[in-house]
């Protein structure tokens, strides 16, 4: 489903850093891979990269045997029909509700959509609630249903369990293996073991190289 | 588009008070801009039609000098008869035009009006004899208002038959704008329209106003009759039939021989005519005519000119001013929002969305700061009585665009150089 090939990102002009080198994936569909990797080797810009939220200096993207443009504009257009985000704070705005955050991310506020995925998610009682009225496990289901509510195939989550308490890091990865059991790819980067062992594959990472 | 309308109204509502803050300064910018362009399309209008009244042509003052050793010839017995025929020569002059106009005050009774009314006002003497009060005056003869160009406000002009009446009964009045706080038209005033005279006990009858500003060339300078009664001169040509009545005619005589000549030719050729005529009716000392007004007319059209350089000048600063503070707030607004707009990215929102917000946002800003503008304006034109041009609407709607464009477009690629998933790890 994702190959990546020879994937380069530099930053800066001057003072030129590598913080991805040649690397190449395959990552087949319907699979949860994990990244790991220390702080700093370039988990988080392989994951931006794969969600088009970061351009790749050199090398070539292809997703389901498509070769992705390497444009902001091609990315967003892509991002929007194929990726659904988590991140380790949530990502919520503050002064809106579980439902409107949650329709952020849809065309239309589709009230049926958004009390099915918060069934499925069981956070259907908090929908009326502020990101800080909820605990943290809400908030991050809440992030998880605007993430897949517009049914993503790929699915990327940058330390999804990092602000949780370890119930509620088990739930959320309960919920991802759920998503990838129907068909979602995953790509989880942490720095938790346990978390990297309940993936299918896991991608070690250093100083910007895969090893 | 739905999405996007309501992440503007989001994005707007976000920063309510500071974006209000914003709103204002750019309604005192729109108002004050627009203000200038009305001024500005209105001293335009005013300057063409004072140049056309007077810049194009010459005024010339007409004079007598029968003072002193002179005043005999007052006292010979055709002098009356060559003042008549004086003045006839001198309405129909093929050489200029003449304008049968003079200063000369008339009193009110019971006169309630400020001292800006008063005869002598400019020079801080007024005069109040009992309960008469002697007031600014300008005597007209009936093509005075053809030849200067009078706009009436209200009410009429006189009537030609009722001017050639003698002044026995009630004497038509046209009062100057300033006046309308004072009396109406139809009102009928007691007072005097020359003391020591048996014309002297007169009513008044109020026929009409001038409209505000308008002016006229007398004894060398522009004067502003809004503050004015304009008299009717009267053209009674009967004979005198006592001493009396002669003198008062002959004075009458003297005042319209004393008006103004229009004239394209120059003040010597002017003066070469009237000696001759002088000359021909054995009229001694010779009328003199002076000129002093067209000086005056540059000074004032180059004060004009100066007034509408300062003004555009500010408009510029003020827009390039609304530029630079909205680019401000744009720029504020972006940083603070930065992790807004990166959860907007994630969520399935593309780059051009983003602008679209910028965008919309700053339409709201400009709609709201526009509306505010033009009720200024409005409000504020009616208290100094300047008329309204649409083309100044369009005009600062125009500029408002610019701005806008200007604005969104530096914020937002300001905006494009944040590495917004930084702000997706914040908290």
């Amino acid at each position: 489903m994702i190959i990546l090939e020879n994937i380069v990102k530099t930053y800066g002009t001057k003072n030129k850093f590598e913080a991805l080198k040649n690397i190449n994936i395959n990552i087949k569909s319907g699979e949860m891979t994990a990244v790991m990797g220390r702080s700093g080797c370039g988990k988080s810009t392989l994951i931006n990269i794969l969600g088009g939220l970061t351009l790749y200096t050199s090398g070539k993207y292809l997703f389901e045997n498509n070769l992705l443009k390497n444009s902001n504009n091609f990315m967003c257009n892509f991002r929007r029909n194929n990726i659904g985000f988590i991140v380790q704070n949530y990502a919520l705005i503050n002064n809106r509700t579980a439902f409107e955050n949650i329709a952020v991310a849809l065309d239309h506020p589709d009230k049926k959509k958004i009390m099915n995925i918060a069934q499925e998610l069981g956070i259907s009682d908090i929908l009326d609630k502020f990101p800080s009225e909820m605990s943290g496990g809400e908030c991050q289901r809440t992030a998880i249903a605007r993430a897949v509510i517009n049914n993503p195939k790929l699915i990327l989550a940058d330390e999804p369990t990092g602000a949780l308490d370890t119930e509620n890091g088990i739930t959320v990865m309960e919920i991802i293996r759920s998503l990838v059991d129907k068909g979602t790819t995953a790509i989880i980067v942490t720095h938790d073991n346990q978390i990297a062992n309940k993936c299918d594959k896991i991608i070690h990472m250093k100083d910007g190289m895969i090893i | 588009m739905n999405k996007i309308k309501n992440e503007i109204l989001f994005f707007f509502s976000r920063k309510f008070l500071f974006s209000q803050l914003i709103v204002i300064q750019l309604v005192i910018c729109f108002t004050i801009c627009m203000f200038s362009i009305c001024f500005q399309e209105n001293s335009k209008a005013g300057t063409k039609k004072f140049n056309t009244k007077y810049n194009e042509k010459k005024y010339y003052q007409l004079t007598d000098h029968f003072i002193g050793e002179n005043e005999d010839f007052l006292k010979s017995d055709d002098a009356l008869q060559k003042l008549k025929l004086f003045y006839q020569r001198l309405k129909s002059s093929d050489c200029f035009t003449y304008a049968e106009i003079y200063e000369q005050s008339i009193s009110f009774k019971d006169f309630k009006g400020s001292d800006m009314f008063y005869d002598g006002y400019q020079y801080g003497k007024i005069r109040k004899d009992g309960d008469l009060s002697s007031l600014n005056a300008l005597w007209c003869g009936y093509d005075a208002a053809d030849i200067f160009d009078f706009d009436i406000e209200s009410g009429s002009w006189f009537d030609e038959k009722e001017i050639n009446k003698p002044y026995v009964s009630q004497i038509p009045v046209i009062l100057g704008n300033s006046y309308k706080e004072l009396y109406k038209t139809g009102d009928i005033i007691y007072g005097e329209a020359m003391t020591d005279c048996e014309y002297g006990n007169n009513t008044f009858k109020v026929i009409g106003f001038l409209k505000p500003g308008t002016t006229v060339v007398s004894r060398y300078q522009f004067v502003n009759l809004d503050h004015f009664i304009i008299m009717p001169m009267n053209n009674d040509l009967s004979i005198a039939e006592s001493e009396s009545e002669r003198a008062i005619i002959e004075y009458f005589y003297l005042m319209k021989t004393s008006g103004e000549i229009v004239s394209q030719n120059s003040a010597e050729y002017v003066q070469k005519h009237i000696n001759d005529i002088c000359q021909e009716l054995n009229i001694h000392p010779y009328y003199m005519v002076v000129n002093a007004e067209n000086q005056q007319v540059s000074f004032v059209y180059a004060d004009i000119q100066q007034c509408n350089s300062i003004l555009a000048v500010m408009s510029v600063i003020l827009i390039l001013f609304a530029c630079v503070i909205l680019t401000i707030f744009e720029i504020i607004s972006i940083k603070q929002n930065l992790k807004y707009f990166s959860i907007l990215l994630i969520s399935g929102f593309k780059y051009n969305d983003i602008l679209k917000i910028l965008f919309g946002q700053t339409i709201i800003f400009q709609l709201e700061a526009l509306f505010f503008s033009v009720c200024a304006l409005i409000i504020s034109c009616k208290f100094v009585d300047i008329h309204i041009y649409f083309r100044c609407f369009i005009i600062v709607i125009a500029v408002s665009f610019f701005v806008t464009v200007i604005s969104v477009f530096i914020s937002y690629i300001k905006f494009l150089k944040y590495d917004l998933t930084e702000y997706l790890r914040k908290r």
